[in-house]
């Protein structure tokens, strides 16, 4: 079930990039303030851009949420934790090699970095390794909440910390292949 | 195979509906029921002078989808909007202005749906009814809500309080572009905010029927009271600029989740405290010590009843992000006049601020003056921190 939902949203959100003209920049100069991703800020005033600034953060964020229910629908603790886990995992190799296969400025490799970290932490709390104490069985569905809210409060693209559009869409991809 | 054609099915099944309904967010606005002739006459010739103005700014013109507790798809700016249009419905004593920036659409999508390009929506709400519904475009306009402005002069009537609320992401203290999606080549910092906030005041030059509406007693603001319901707020560059404007600030200092801030406390201004303390006090908080008086009362008006409203709308919003959140929630009341000190010194080079130490960037503001109510994140590092300051400096 997790994969093909997964799948169905990612698809969706590269279903639609494909369909729209799209101009990601993935050689943005800065990671910009709150708002659109800096790719396109700098893609100038169409509304292609507006269309991608909302399909591709709806799409993560929506990509957590299939995690998110998928932990509450699980029976019993230990597969619940094994669904976070793979989850942030996979998040973390992804923005790995986002780093790799993306040609990023400074300012943009500090946002992928940050939410590398968050990640990582969020990861080593589930297992209760470095200094964390492990996330108890009972609050694992609570816990799948807080990466949630964590995320959709530092969009992607927009408030907080910033990817630009290319790192987005490469992003999406990698967590298709790595699934 | 079979799961491979289920995929590819349910992909394009996906992918159509998500077309349209990226079409449907194309199309223009609800469609609202203007009032009668007869009865928009009657508001419009009613010039006696409103209780109070409220402005709401609602940005909606970049990511703001969330997922609530269980789950279901929703958007920060529409609840917004719902949340100042319930606000609005009640306020019979005074006049509600909600302004929703929205993303603008193709020329096409303009064209199919007939609204010419429009990528703002008005409505306007007098003594609790609704007076107008409108588009309006932000094109030929900056970013400091020179379109709104122009309509809210237009449109305004004579009020004795004012006050502004203004709903989106974090606002950068300089710069800012890309902050809109349909403008991203528009600064939107909190020097363009400041301006806009101006546009807003009740003695701006072009104000006319507005012009006279000083309250009289108060600290002499033209707003009472500005509710900052975006990230990282509370930053002392933030509270300075909007301190030249308002008696009091409602902000974040830290990350704020998309619910936002809860403001139906402003309701109080018309039907007096029930609603709010008693939200309250069925959730186990203490009442505010200076209750808020009734309508018709001759103190409506008196300062020390308005940081009681400006109380009530901190520990409502407080409450409801605290039910609804498992990450670190913080709002804080700014009480501008005892902060003045504070305020009026010189602010160093926020670039200086990233060089800051996490105690250093969150202790860089005074106790006294701010009432801050915290909750520690359920998971983390901080999730059994007791306390955190008001302020924040590590704004970019």
């Amino acid at each position: 079930m997790m994969n093909r939902t997964t799948h169905l949203i990612l698809g969706f959100s590269l279903a639609l990039l494909a369909a729209a003209p799209l101009k990601a920049q993935t050689d943005s100069t800065s990671p910009g303030p709150a708002g659109a991703s800096p790719g396109l800020a700098r893609a100038g005033e169409n509304n292609a851009s507006a269309t991608v600034t909302t399909v591709l953060p709806n799409g993560f964020n929506a990509s957590i949420n299939a995690m998110v229910r998928e932990v509450r629908e699980a029976a019993g603790p230990d597969r619940k934790r094994k669904i976070l886990g793979d989850f942030l995992n996979r998040m973390t190799r992804s923005l790995a090699s986002v780093k790799i296969l993306v040609s990023l400025q400074k300012p943009e490799i500090a946002s992928v970095d940050a939410w590398s970290e968050k990640f990582q932490r969020d990861l080593s709390e589930l297992k209760g390794e470095k200094d964390f104490t492990r996330v108890p069985d009972a609050e694992l569905d609570r816990f799948a909440g807080y990466v949630q809210q964590d995320a959709e409060q530092a969009e992607f693209g927009s408030g907080g910390i910033y990817l630009s559009t290319g790192v987005l869409l490469v992003l999406i991809i990698l967590l298709i292949l790595f699934h | 195979m079979k799961a491979r054609r289920q995929f590819s099915l349910s992909r394009l099944a996906g992918a159509a509906a998500a077309v349209l309904s990226l079409a449907a967010c194309a199309s223009f606005p609800e469609k609202m029921q203007p009032p009668g002739a007869d009865e928009a006459r009657a508001l419009q010739a009613d010039t006696s002078r409103l209780g109070f103005s409220l402005v709401y700014l609602v940005h909606g013109d970049a990511g703001y989808a969330y997922h609530d507790e269980s789950g279901h798809l929703r958007g920060a700016d529409e609840d917004a909007v719902a949340g100042a249009t319930e606000v609005a419905k009640g306020s019979t004593e005074g006049e509600v202005f909600i302004f929703h920036q929205r993303k603008s659409a193709s020329y096409a999508a303009a064209s199919l749906w007939h609204h010419g390009g429009a990528d703002g929506f008005l409505t306007q709400y007098r003594r609790g009814r609704l007076l107008r519904a409108e588009t309006y475009s932000r094109r030929e306009s900056g970013m400091d809500f020179g379109a709104e402005t122009a309509l809210y002069r237009r449109y305004a009537a004579r009020s004795t309080l004012h006050f502004f609320a203004y709903y989106g992401h974090e606002i950068p203290l300089r710069e800012g572009a890309g902050y809109s999606s349909s403008y991203p080549d528009r600064n939107f910092s909190v020097v363009e905010l400041q301006r806009g906030l101006h546009g807003f005041a009740p003695d701006s030059n072009q104000a006319g029927a507005i012009a006279d509406a000083r309250v009289p007693g108060a600290a002499g603001k033209p707003f009472s009271l500005v509710v900052l319901s975006t990230c990282r707020g509370g930053t002392p560059e933030t509270i300075s600029a909007l301190s030249q404007d308002a008696d009091f600030v409602i902000a974040s200092p830290a990350d704020l989740h998309l619910s936002y801030f809860d403001t139906r406390a402003f309701l109080e201004l018309s039907h007096g405290e029930s609603t709010p303390r008693d939200s309250l006090a069925s959730h186990g908080e203490s009442a505010p010590r200076d209750g808020f008086a009734p309508r018709n009362d001759t103190a409506l008006y008196a300062n020390t009843n308005l940081r009681a409203l400006a109380r009530d709308i901190t520990r409502q919003s407080f409450r409801r992000l605290k039910e609804n959140t498992q990450t670190e929630v913080t709002v804080a009341l700014y009480d501008v006049e005892a902060l003045r000190p504070f305020l009026a010194h010189p602010r160093p080079d926020p670039d200086r601020n990233r060089y800051l130490g996490r105690a250093e960037r969150e202790n860089c503001g005074p106790d006294t003056g701010v009432e801050m109510l915290y909750q520690p994140p359920r998971f983390g590092k901080d999730k059994d921190r007791s306390a955190r300051s008001a302020w924040e400096c590590g704004g970019s």
